[in-house]
């Protein structure tokens, strides 16, 4: 059985109120990748395995081949997304100390785009988002409103966030509310 | 309109708004404020005092009038205390007075003013103190009921108010010329630049001042410089926005109001009023200056105004409030009001000035036009009920205490007066900026900062405009090169025509025939708080002298406006009567808000539902629809139980736990705490984070464990599963999943670096379906036909991973209810599938979703702990009967040193223990408190409490887990819970009360 079937996101009731800014992608591959980036063999096994080259300045997202991206979450921890299961990667680490753990289900990831996406986001979160300060391929953990999230600027005016799946509703409903000015 | 000129101001003649104040109609122009329309109309009584209840009217034209507060609008809408001189004008606006009754007009408690020897500073204090119970029941409600301003709504705010985050390399606070000079030049260095004005257009005192820049025309100027900044991408402008609050870091706060300029028909659906918080490189303060009144007697009249604020309403508004005028000043700017005033033909009686020999280009010109001009002579009486018909004019000696000449009387229906300029230095002395008093300014001025800011312009004691222009222009510079930018061409000072301002002399009480404070005239110096000179007088006599303290006693430079009028005049009146040079006697604290800012803003969206983000589980939907309650846990929202139609709440949980022992109940467990854990040296590090040992589980197999920190006292607990040699699965209570996460990560980053572990959190990634009772292997058999279930093959405290329902999960068979139970965990996204797989395979079992009570009282059957509900964070594990799950072998753990601690090692600390009530249908209420002798007298030593108390429908009778001093050696004992109306008797007993063997986990094979 393919491993998106059964699955149901925690915002499939409240997509229809969305506006057309505002969407969910569909499921994704994730992986918590954890391991020492000084480690030569780590970061060659993560290279092998999916074509990335781990980010190390804070905040960064490395791309990969076939859309793989890595998000620079801490020195030693990155988030993996991709489209297509991530299969060999444990198989790669396994005699190098780190550890690769699926997580494809832990967060969904919200699209917002648009004109507006922008003072959306000032609404909802303290950190700078100014173009001038926060660009297309930076990554911030921070805060939607009052629930963590990883906010990712993935073009000039869209953004991906990933929300854990108990706080994805509210977090939806206040984003949706937040949209409400510009849509009168 | 009565008082309006021909022509000129801001306004849009063409355009008419009609209001009510009052209750009575009138008409206004766009671009007017309530105070200038109702000044258009001839209407100056606004309010009655809030001590006195005096007739009073408008002061000021800005943020600093100290009266002039209406009750703006009715119903669900209205509030309370808002000046008039700040609203503007709209269609359809209603107003009216406060702190009347019945009406303005006829106030009956203006008798108070006839009782105003008795009402002086500290009147509350020393009056009513005795008897002291009559306070709360009589002295408060009455006085809260005369004294005080308007009411507040009933009903609960409909408005939407929000919040926006801002980061800005250069903020400008004030669109006067300062501020826009140094708009201007930080936006041409390429900062990001945000400029706040709280008017609704750009200018500031531009707008009330004629005045040449560069030979243009002010109004020209300022629109020029808009449309500059509008050109600029990284600028925001944001009017009708009031900076209320500077915090540390250049954190500053403010509030933009963006609808209530609107008629009320026009609001609806949008965000009323935003709060901005900024975080800003640099600031710079262009927050200008207020005009100072002067004290003399009866000051207060209606018609007595300040004269700068005259002139903004002359040339902004194109209204004058008077048409026989008297000036009153001690410095040259009211000249320029007359000046003005008589070019509109209106009538100037008099310029009274304090000082002698006045001269300069001002003074000068006035003579010239034939007014008169008094020097050295001040106003010494004023007259009119409802408004000033007159004033009594003398000469004064510099320095004396008394007057003594003969009295001129002056007709007049307006007295402008100015007794200089004050900065506002309310952000720069928040922003915790120290002051230092300006002799030759006679004001307080920044002295240092201690943010990154710039100063500039007439809030540091530059006056004229085109100090301000050329001093905005040179501080955006320095805040856009300090927050990294590089000014490009030379700054190129502006040139301004005005009038030369003369020396101003500091002057601050208006001696009457007896010493101030003596006879029965009434100096105000706070008009909104009615605080006198002679309240003053009074405070130092009774030996408050510290500023700090004369502000307690006297009320000076509280309320809405925060002394923005009445503070320098107040301190120049406490060091003249001290003997002190002003800048001994020190301002007192500023604190935000500058103005006052609505509950409904501050709140924003966290409003209701939003007011805490709400956590829900993938099944979530499935417990709404089938009738649960919640309980919070955390953030979680868990159901509780699921009572069925006219289901009591002890009903359905009978019904829940005997099901769960006879037959099949399902949990959703979803909110425990998963906790990933990864590398060669898992196993030593929960060893070390564990009390008991783990080096040796197998894998495969779980393991219940305590955590304690370092006092010995147990913080967590749950079960972890061995995945592989080096991986465990580490499952915490549900409220404490971050704290542990933090908790091993503290350890592993600090103290013990070298261990090789990795840890993730993993709680959302799994839903966890907990299937309990003797009939749930069947269940799971159905829907897991390829697992092995034999309780030989998949024992107690083991795992196995495989397809349930056609998904692939992990089942765990762990139990917190003593009966067989397999936690089932897939996926969160596919929880609710497998949750309706659940249900569907156990209908031929009854299947009953249970959920947080019944879980808490089939565990409390089994006298299994709740972390947090039997512990609060002072119980060691041997505290909680369990030893048995503290090494005895392992060289070290958290908490290990502190168990031979004197106090923890104790035996007569409170331990766990069981309850079984002598009546077995009384259930103790959880936290009732126990004593060893029922007879004890009062305070009767308590020897411990209830911790979990329930009606247990499986044994028949109600169960209690308590802690008790030395409990465990106290078996078979009885205790007594004293309550309110009796007294209920237990015995101690095992906390296991159900299947104390465990011969039920297997459940029916």
């Amino acid at each position: 059985m393919a491993k998106f079937d059964n699955w149901r996101s925690p915002v499939a009731h409240l997509s229809e109120g969305f506006p057309s800014s505002l969407t969910e992608l569909p499921f994704t591959h994730q992986i918590n990748l954890r391991g020492d980036i000084t480690d030569k063999a780590f970061k060659t096994a993560v290279k092998k395995a999916t074509g990335l080259v781990l980010p190390v300045i804070p905040n960064e997202v490395g791309m990969g081949k076939d859309n793989i991206k890595a998000l620079w979450l801490s020195p030693n921890e990155w988030l993996i997304v991709s489209d297509h299961e991530i299969t060999d990667i444990r198989d790669s680490l396994a005699e190098i100390h780190s550890a690769a753990t699926d997580v494809s289900a832990n967060r969904i990831i919200l699209g917002l785009s648009g004109p507006d996406a922008l003072e959306v986001l000032m609404k909802s979160c303290e950190m700078d988002l100014d173009p001038n300060v926060f660009k297309t391929g930076q990554v911030v953990q921070t805060l939607i409103a009052k629930s963590q999230a990883i906010i990712e600027k993935v073009s000039d005016d869209t953004y991906h966030i990933y929300v854990r799946n108990s706080f994805a509703a509210y977090v939806c409903e206040w984003l949706v509310d937040a949209h409400v000015e510009y849509r009168m | 309109m009565l008082n309006r000129t021909s022509n000129g101001g801001k306004i849009d003649r063409e355009k008419r708004v009609n209001f009510v104040f009052n209750g009575l109609s009138y008409a206004g122009f766009e671009g007017d404020t309530l105070a200038s329309a109702l000044l258009a109309n001839g209407v100056h009584l606004v309010g009655r005092s809030f001590k006195y209840h005096r007739p009073r009217g408008f002061v000021a034209a800005g943020a600093e009038e100290p009266g002039a507060m209406v009750q703006l609008e009715e119903g669900a809408q209205t509030q309370p205390n808002i000046r008039a001189t700040q609203i503007e004008l709209y269609e359809g606006l209603k107003a009216s007075s406060v702190n009347v009754w019945p009406s303005v007009d006829f106030d009956i408690s203006a008798v108070n003013g006839l009782f105003a020897k008795f009402m002086t500073a500290g009147f509350y204090n020393k009056t009513f103190m005795w008897p002291r119970s009559f306070w709360m029941k009589l002295y408060e409600p009455v006085i809260r009921r005369a004294a005080g301003w308007g009411r507040a709504p009933t009903v609960s705010d409909p408005d939407i108010y929000d919040r926006m985050q801002c980061h800005a390399d250069v903020l400008v606070i004030g669109g006067g010329p300062t501020g826009l000079a140094a708009a201007l030049e930080a936006g041409r260095a390429g900062a990001r630049v945000v400029l706040v004005d709280e008017q609704k257009e750009l200018g500031g005192s531009l707008l009330s001042l004629n005045r040449e820049i560069d030979g243009k025309t002010a109004i020209e100027w300022i629109e020029q410089a808009k449309a500059e900044l509008a050109e600029m991408p990284d600028v925001r402008i944001l009017t009708r926005t009031m900076l209320f609050g500077y915090y540390d870091h250049n954190y500053l706060v403010a509030l933009e109001q963006k609808t209530d300029h609107l008629p009320l028909k026009d609001r609806s659906g949008k965000v009323r009023q935003r709060v901005w918080h900024f975080r800003a490189k640099q600031v710079v303060l262009a927050t200008g200056a207020h005009e100072r009144p002067l004290v003399f007697a009866d000051n207060d009249r209606p018609g007595i105004m300040l004269s700068g604020s005259v002139l903004t309403y002359l040339n902004r508004y194109g209204v004058f409030p008077g048409k026989n005028i008297v000036l009153f000043t001690n410095n040259d700017s009211a000249y320029e009001t007359a000046l003005a005033l008589h070019a509109e033909r209106l009538k100037i009686v008099a310029v009274i000035d304090v000082r002698n020999d006045v001269t300069g280009e001002l003074p000068d010109k006035v003579r010239e036009l034939g007014i008169q001009v008094l020097e050295g002579h001040a106003i010494t009486a004023t007259n009119g009920r409802k408004r000033v018909s007159s004033v009594e004019v003398r000469a004064i000696d510099p320095g004396a205490d008394k007057y003594t000449g003969h009295s001129i009387n002056f007709e007049c229906d307006l007295v402008a007066m100015s007794g200089g300029w004050s900065p506002v230095i309310h952000l720069f002395s928040q922003s915790q900026g120290k002051l230092k008093y300006d002799d030759d300014r006679v004001c307080y001025v920044p002295e240092k900062s201690v943010q990154e800011q710039q100063i500039a312009g007439s809030c540091s004691g530059e006056f004229l405009t085109e100090d301000c222009l050329n001093n905005g222009g040179v501080a955006g510079r320095i805040a856009a090169k300090k927050a990294g930018f590089s000014p490009k061409k030379e700054h190129e000072p502006l040139t301004v025509q005005e009038p030369e301002m003369g020396k101003m002399e500091p002057f601050w009480v208006v001696p009457g025939n007896v010493p101030v404070g003596e006879g029965s005239a009434k100096h105000f110096v706070d008009l909104q708080n009615d605080t006198t000179a002679a309240d003053i007088a009074l405070a130092i006599r009774e030996g408050f002298e510290s500023s700090e303290h004369v502000k307690r006693y006297t009320l000076t430079g509280f309320g809405t406006d925060q002394g923005k009028t009445s503070n320098i005049n107040a301190l120049g009146i406490l060091a003249g009567i001290l003997d002190k040079p002003l800048a001994d006697v020190g301002t007192t604290t500023f604190r935000p808000p500058y103005t006052p800012v609505s509950y409904g803003a501050l709140a924003g969206r966290n409003l209701g539902n939003w007011s805490d983000p709400v956590r829900v589980t993938a099944i979530h939907d499935w417990h709404q629809k089938n009738g649960a309650l919640f309980e919070n846990v955390g953030q979680w929202h868990r159901p509780w139980y699921y009572p069925k139609t006219a289901e009591k709440m002890q009903d359905a949980l009978n019904r829940e736990c005997l099901a769960v022992r006879n037959s099949i109940g399902v949990l959703d467990a979803s909110t425990l705490g998963k906790i990933d854990i990864k590398g060669p040296d898992a196993a030593e590090f929960l060893n070390r984070v564990y009390t008991n040992a783990w080096m040796k589980l197998g894998v495969g197999k779980v393991r219940y464990g305590l955590m304690c920190h370092e006092d010995g006292m147990v913080f967590d607990d749950g079960t972890t599963a061995r995945l592989a040699d080096d991986h465990f699965l580490m499952t915490t209570t549900s409220g404490n999943a971050a704290a542990v996460l933090d908790w091993l990560e503290e350890y592993l980053q600090t103290e013990w670096p070298d261990l090789k572990v990795y840890c993730t959190s993993v709680t959302e990634q799994w839903a966890t379906v907990s299937v309990a009772g003797p009939k749930a292997r069947k269940l799971l058999q159905k829907i897991a036909p390829d697992m092995d279930l034999r309780p030989d093959s998949f024992p107690f405290m083991s795992f196995k991973e495989g397809e349930v329902a056609g998904i692939d999960a992990r089942v765990f068979r762990i139990s917190f209810t003593g009966e067989l139970t397999y936690e089932i965990n897939v996926p969160w996204h596919a929880g609710r599938a497998m949750w309706d797989a659940v249900m569907e395979a156990g209908a031929e079992f009854e299947i009953t979703p249970y959920g947080t009570e019944t879980m808490h009282v089939l565990r409390a059957e089994k006298g299994f702990i709740i972390v947090g509900q039997e512990t609060d964070g002072t119980q060691t594990p041997q505290d909680l009967g369990m030893d048995w799950i503290v090494s005895k072998k392992k060289p070290d753990f958290i908490g290990k040193r502190s168990f031979t601690r004197s106090d923890t090692a104790a035996d007569n600390r409170k331990q766990l223990v069981g309850l079984l009530t002598d009546n077995p249908d009384d259930v103790l209420p959880e936290g009732a408190q126990l004593v060893l002798d029922q007879y004890a007298s009062k305070p009767m030593p308590m020897v411990g409490h209830v911790t979990s108390s329930y009606y247990s429908a499986t044994l028949g009778h109600s169960i209690a887990l308590a802690v008790v001093r030395g409990g465990l050696g106290k078996t078979g004992d009885t205790i007594f819970a004293p309550l309110a109306n009796t007294t209920i008797t237990a015995k101690i007993v095992s906390p296991i009360f159900y299947d104390p063997k465990g011969e039920r986990q297997d459940g029916e094979v």
